[in-house]
């Protein structure tokens, strides 16, 4: 195999790109918010942005599979734009385009004490999907108080809020979401000044459907042993407390990219559309490569 | 099995997935887009009869229509299975949660 120094045109991008990522999530941001009024709420997104948000072009795919659990119904469409996007790109919609994401990386941006919650909680994403996405739904119907989005912070905070507030501009009766709605928002108010992304780390359940296919997506986290000295920047650099070397697409990645800033190049996106020459290893380093 | 060979089944694991399902991902949005549609009951009217004459009992609506639907709470499940629409003309502008 031939010895490459160079850096080929994926890992040039997104080298390029990643200081750029909260451009990128703003980009996305116009996109999800409906600055032309189109209300295509037929067609639903990839991200987790409520569809009763008066800012939502699409339609939130969580909502919209737990609406057709209550119904009975097979969503093709839902599972259809969720296996495509995660099969192309595993996590890094949550990393680059979800707008409650984007919050959460903005506030997290507030100089306060972080902390990391342990790592099984992770799991729990996929408790909420298999519970309030679909089993309550189906069994218990949209009216039951665990229903997702009858809880739902994304919703409580871009949905029932602005509301609220157009209500009471408007000077009519204001309709205040439940008592569960509201203590869940305002932990996550709380929450997400001393914890990085805990919506997305904990409970997301989209995250959670994304997540499963981040070991088996066309692009990829790609380590190169041979080139890591240890220094164990990317433990810094990654805000999950998820050590790249060992797990670089570890199931709570969201693939932000920030640890492929490691100077040793040893991280690097990877894609399954490289060319095989492309590839940069040296002889030696082809035996160590790690992507699971 | 060495661990170049590793790599490189982990490489074609990849290609392999996707290979199988791009294909299934495409085909469940054609077909829920274009061709996937389900039996709604209209909403039952407590209006007057002959507006209950004019409104069809039943309609097919295909799923981007569902998922409009589904977005403001415009459909329920009956005990009996059948699913109806909660609302005639207009319909809500926002989730009843």
């Amino acid at each position: 195999m031939v010895a490459m120094t160079t850096k080929n045109k994926l890992q040039s991008f997104t080298s390029r790109i990643v200081p750029f990522r909260i451009w990128v999530q703003s980009a996305f941001l116009l996109i999800w918010l409906d600055p032309l009024g189109w209300r295509f709420h037929s067609i639903c997104s990839p991200v987790f942005h409520c569809y009763s948000c008066p800012l939502a072009t699409f339609a939130c795919p969580i909502g919209v599979l737990a609406g057709f659990s209550a119904l009975h119904l097979f969503p093709f469409i839902v599972i259809g734009t969720l296996v495509l996007i995660g099969i192309l790109l595993g996590s890094i919609v949550c990393g680059w385009a979800c707008p409650f994401g984007f919050l959460q990386d903005l506030v997290a941006k507030v100089p306060t004490p972080k902390f990391d919650p342990p790592g099984w909680t992770g799991n729990l994403r996929y408790v909420v999907l298999i519970g309030t996405v679909i089993a309550v739904p189906y069994f218990f119907g949209e009216g039951h108080w665990l229903f997702i989005c009858r809880f739902c912070p994304a919703g409580a905070l871009e949905a029932a809020v602005p509301n609220m507030v157009g209500r009471a501009v408007a000077g009519q009766k204001i309709v205040w979401p439940n008592a569960l709605k509201l203590a869940i928002l305002v932990l996550f108010l709380i929450s997400i000044f001393f914890v990085k992304r805990p919506w997305c780390r904990v409970l997301c359940p989209l995250g959670a459907i994304f997540s499963l296919f981040n070991r088996v997506s066309a692009f990829f986290l790609r380590f190169d042993a041979d080139k890591c000295n240890s220094c164990e920047r990317c433990h810094k650099l990654c805000e999950y407390g998820i050590e790249p070397e060992k797990s670089p697409n570890d199931l709570r990645c969201v693939r932000c990219l920030e640890c492929t800033g490691c100077s040793t190049g040893a991280l690097t996106l990877g894609g399954i559309f490289e060319r095989r020459e492309e590839i940069s290893v040296s002889p030696k380093s082809a035996s160590s490569h790690t992507e699971l | 099995m060495n661990s170049k060979s590793q790599s490189g089944w982990v490489l074609n694991k990849r290609l392999v997935f996707s290979v199988l399902l791009v294909p299934v991902a495409l085909a469940a949005l054609i077909y829920g887009t274009i061709f996937h549609s389900t039996t709604i009951l209209a909403k039952q009217s407590d209006e007057t009869e002959d507006q209950q004459v004019a409104e069809p009992a039943s309609m097919k609506l295909r799923e981007p229509t569902i998922i409009r639907d589904a977005t403001v709470g415009g459909l329920v499940r009956l005990d009996s299975g059948a699913i109806r629409r909660t609302y005639s003309g207009k319909p809500p502008s926002a989730c009843p949660t």
